[in-house]
């Protein structure tokens, strides 16, 4: 679709198409939606922001507890919200719009409901603990669901739970926050997560995109890259933060060769890129920096990085045009 | 109607009278595109690459480097430096990515000196800024240098509007060259200005959606507890949503089936009217409305994680209670449903051109 927008575009700038012709054009082609596109875009839109609106505001509202409203009539009312949706869905069919909408609703839902069992019987529970049950619980809507946005919301909820154990638990005070907050931990999580998202895409035909493994990619690279600075910059720590640099560098090299080779993906490659232009300067940071203020370390560590960009750039240009040609385009389809 | 190949497309173009040859002429081969996130890869290296770069000009100038006059000549050649590598580059990554990296050195540059030099304040700084970028963005021949000029000088004048107590109308003004920007882009492309106007409007929508972030993170994170005060008044702001909204829901249903569009509208406006204290929410349906009309997922995924971030920092504002916000999201929501309901009076079956 992407190369007929640029084609389409490059006959209107080159002026065989006028300003009306290339907008036909582009919907007669489906770049942009047509009459049946839009019905089917709007449905969307309607059924799934109006579903995520409603709980979130029932969230707001177990959030404000209200004291007017009895303990009953509260429980009630949620499970109401978290069953009603869930005997929607499956008299829907769960492959519908509405019935992932119904099941959206319901894993939102779901959380006000542990949320308002914590709030009624103070439990003394940690948060964490909250996000766990939440995402336990809500295992069998997600995946029976099989529609990626609930996979994503689960992720998250699993990402919360162990950030929220770190920060909460490990270290409740933040004083111990470079020795003890282990990075090292979220990226192995988001490089489980990966492998479980890269084979979703590969095997299920619901789970068909590659959004769900970049997110996991994204958060994999945000922790390494923090736990590969620690490692450089706190050197009093280096045996706290050697295990999580050695996590790092193994999925810097396992990602690149994976993402060239068994899965093409770009976005990995760049998000790559990225963190490893950050770590590399920070180390010329801590070498050259510290110890000679100078022309000469600045110079280099600019060179450096404006150097690598462009290797980098003409790199990932020079891979995207290899798989762009219709043979290896042929040979990418999944089976 | 199915998707076409282009073959077929010009065709039909014949057929409908908007094209006089049927047949599909040539293009010259180009490389394949360069996908978003290698751009904001190469933005990114640009940007901290920029950094040292003035970190090296300082200290090979460090004499010139110690007064803001010398600063400010720095400046002025880094930028000067930037424009000939861009007038020189066209094509050639390697001087683009260079040029980009020179013209943020000399960014700094020219910033800190002036700043030394008239000891401004935040505000007058930040509208010197707000100049400077819109400068550059007319004056710089790179995409990716004009994405990101538009995106600075829409930071730059958050600031200055948020000193001048006006934040609501930069989100006005906001909405209204997004809206329009997006709503125009067939016009624009074949007038040869996509180059132009590609990059300032994806800069631009971000800024829109992002508008109301300062606000949310203040609350979030207890920056500073005064009490807003604006010269403008709060509402301007999602005034100029709910209009913009209502305004390209109109011309595109007009579009699509003629007569149903006054509906649209009211739709529109009554979506609007129930979200009213949810601006950011109205921005992002703005946006994912303008991306859906263009086929652009990179504006629609935008929309949908703006959306999604502002539902999470919604909660954490201190302006209204939980209980009117979930009372806001309880009638948007519903509000939503019941149109999905009324669909099939909204856009009666048969009544589409297509």
């Amino acid at each position: 679709m992407d190369k007929t927008r640029d084609a389409l575009s490059r006959y209107a700038e080159e002026g065989v198409l006028s300003a009306d012709a290339y907008a036909s054009a582009l919907r007669l082609a489906g770049v942009t939606p047509d009459a049946d596109a839009w019905r089917r875009f709007i449905d969307r839109l309607l059924v799934i922001s109006g579903a995520l609106l409603v709980a979130v505001g029932v969230i707001f509202f177990v959030a404000f507890n209200w004291q007017a409203l009895g303990r009953f009539a509260k429980f009630g009312l949620l499970e109401a919200m978290v069953l009603l949706p869930t005997a929607y869905a499956l008299f829907a069919g769960l492959a519908t719009v509405r019935a992932q909408a119904a099941l959206l609703f319901a894993v939102l839902a779901l959380g006000g409901l542990l949320a308002l069992v914590g709030q009624t019987y103070q439990t003394g529970a940690d948060n964490y603990e909250l996000f766990l049950a939440w995402a336990v619980l809500a295992l069998p809507w997600v995946l029976a669901g099989r529609w990626a946005p609930l996979w994503a919301i689960w992720w998250t909820l699993i990402n919360l739970t162990l950030l929220l154990y770190l920060f909460q638990v490990l270290d409740p005070l933040r004083i111990l926050f470079f020795g003890r907050m282990r990075p090292g931990a979220v990226a192995l999580l988001n490089l489980a997560g990966l492998a479980a998202f890269e084979w979703a895409y590969a095997h299920i035909d619901g789970l068909r995109t590659r959004w769900l493994a970049r997110y996991c990619v994204l958060i994999a690279l945000a922790a390494g890259t923090f736990a590969a600075l620690m490692y450089i910059f706190e050197s009093s720590h280096r045996e706290d933060n050697g295990a999580a640099f050695a996590i790092y560098c193994a999925m810097i090299l396992v990602g690149a060769a994976f993402y060239q080779t068994l899965r093409r993906d770009l976005f990995p490659l760049a998000s790559g890129v990225i963190s490893l232009i950050v770590v590399v300067t920070g180390w010329f940071g801590e070498v050259f920096l510290d110890k000679h203020e100078s022309f000469g370390a600045f110079t280099l560590i600019a060179f450096f990085v404006i150097g690598s960009t462009i290797g980098a750039t003409w790199w990932l240009r020079e891979l995207n045009r290899k798989w762009e040609e219709p043979a290896a385009l042929a040979r990418e389809q999944p089976a | 109607m199915s998707a076409l190949p282009i073959a077929d497309v010009f065709a039909e173009l014949r057929a409908r009278g908007l094209l006089a040859d049927a047949q599909v002429p040539p293009l010259a081969p180009v490389p394949a595109g360069t996908p978003w996130y290698v751009r904001v890869m190469a933005g990114f290296g640009a940007w901290l690459g920029g950094l040292f770069l003035l970190g090296s000009m300082m200290a090979l100038f460090s004499v010139v480097a110690k007064s803001p006059g010398g600063m400010l000549t720095l400046g002025v050649f880094a930028l000067a430096g930037a424009f000939g590598l861009y007038q020189v580059a066209r094509g050639s990554d390697a001087l683009q990515q260079l040029g980009l990296a020179c013209s943020m050195a000399g960014q700094f540059a020219f910033g800190f000196g002036m700043e030394e030099m008239f000891h401004w304040d935040m505000a007058a700084l930040s509208g010197f800024l707000f100049v400077l970028q819109v400068g550059l963005v007319v004056a710089m021949n790179g995409v990716l240098h004009r994405y990101l000029s538009a995106l600075f000088a829409a930071i730059a004048a958050y600031w200055f509007l948020y000193k001048a107590q006006a934040v609501p109308l930069g989100g006005a003004v906001l909405a209204a060259l997004v809206t329009w920007i997006w709503l125009n882009e067939s016009a624009w492309t074949a007038a040869r200005r996509a180059a132009f106007w590609k990059p300032v409007g994806y800069a631009l929508a971000l800024a829109l959606l992002f508008w109301q972030a300062p606000l949310s993170l203040r609350w979030l994170f207890n920056w500073g507890r005064e009490d807003f005060v604006f010269a403008v008044p709060g509402w301007v702001a999602p005034l100029a949503y709910a209009l913009c909204l209502a305004a390209a829901v109109g011309w595109l249903a007009r579009q699509q089936a003629s007569r149903a569009w006054p509906r649209w509208v009211a739709a529109a406006l009554l979506v609007s009217t129930v979200a009213w204290l949810a601006p950011g929410l109205l921005a992002a349906l703005l946006v994912l409305i303008l991306g859906a009309a263009a086929g652009n997922r990179i504006l629609v995924g935008l929309a949908l994680l703006a959306a999604a971030w502002y539902l999470g920092a919604y909660y954490y504002q201190m302006q209204i209670t939980l209980l009117e916000k979930s009372a806001v999201m309880l009638a948007t929501g519903a509000v939503l449903i019941g149109l999905r309901f009324a669909l099939s009076w909204l856009w009666p079956k048969g009544q589409s051109h297509e």
